[in-house]
């Protein structure tokens, strides 16, 4: 699968290194959207996972609408702890009067070089027409947030 | 033991929804309320699922009704501002969104 969900790798050894900080005035984290097959710019096809290390345009949807390249910034709501787990949440960020079909997307710091923090796959091509693209985060608890430490 | 986990069960994904030719519907967007305030859990037992699934019905009626009444009132306040700035053709446009 050229779109695989994970947590990053390298963003688990970054973790330990302080290199992000998910903090309402820490760092800033954008989310890009990806194609598989011929959605991308110029064709090209996304393979995100595990392995991905930063942001790469190969794959990236078009800009169109309110989504430009490089993806849409997310705003972060600050880190906290549900009984033995810390979690961190996003906002849910939507697009608007864009056509795009995606497979998946990398949220990543944009404040950091561009690292990867996570990879999301949609399972199935989402598409908006001349419409809305809106990706709405889990609910922020122990089992469900987007990004948790257990 | 500890782990650095990231959701993949179905609730831990996020939720991607899309609309044509314009933003989207007052169904969806009750849908995306919906899933931030109450989620059901297939393992509760049947007789609290039973009335989780219930409330959430209910709920759902009230946020759709404050939805289109948010739209509509959005709409009649950009009316206004269009008709009072001279645009009387495109406060109609709206108004009849």
């Amino acid at each position: 699968m050229a779109i695989a969900q994970a947590m990053c790798t390298a963003f688990k050894k970054e973790l330990m290194l302080g290199t992000h900080n998910f903090a309402t005035n820490g760092n800033a984290f954008k989310l890009a959207l990806f194609a598989e097959g011929s959605g991308g710019k110029s064709s090209t096809t996304a393979t995100l996972g595990a392995t991905t290390t930063a942001f790469a345009t190969t794959g990236e949807v078009a800009s169109s609408g309110t989504y430009a390249t490089g993806g849409g910034t997310l705003t972060k709501v600050a880190p906290s702890t549900s009984g033995t787990t810390a979690l961190t949440d996003f906002a849910d960020l939507s697009f608007t009067t864009a056509t795009i079909t995606a497979m998946g997307a990398l949220i990543y710091n944009s404040t950091n070089s561009n690292k990867a923090v996570a990879v999301l796959d949609f399972t199935s091509n989402k598409t908006s027409t001349s419409g809305t693209f809106t990706i709405q985060f889990p609910t922020a608890d122990a089992s469900n947030a987007i990004i948790r430490i257990a | 033991m500890d782990v650095l986990d990231l959701g993949t069960g179905t609730a831990g994904l996020v939720n991607v929804m899309t609309s044509d030719h314009g933003g989207l519907s007052d169904e969806q967007i009750v849908d995306l309320v919906l899933d931030k305030i109450l989620l059901v859990s297939n393992d509760a037992p049947p007789v609290i699922k039973e009335q989780a699934l219930l409330f959430r019905e209910n709920i759902r009626e009230v946020l759709y009704s404050y939805v289109e009444f948010t739209k509509k009132q959005e709409r009649a306040t950009i009316t206004q501002t269009l008709a009072k700035a001279g645009h009387e053709d495109l406060a109609n446009i709206i108004r009849r969104l």
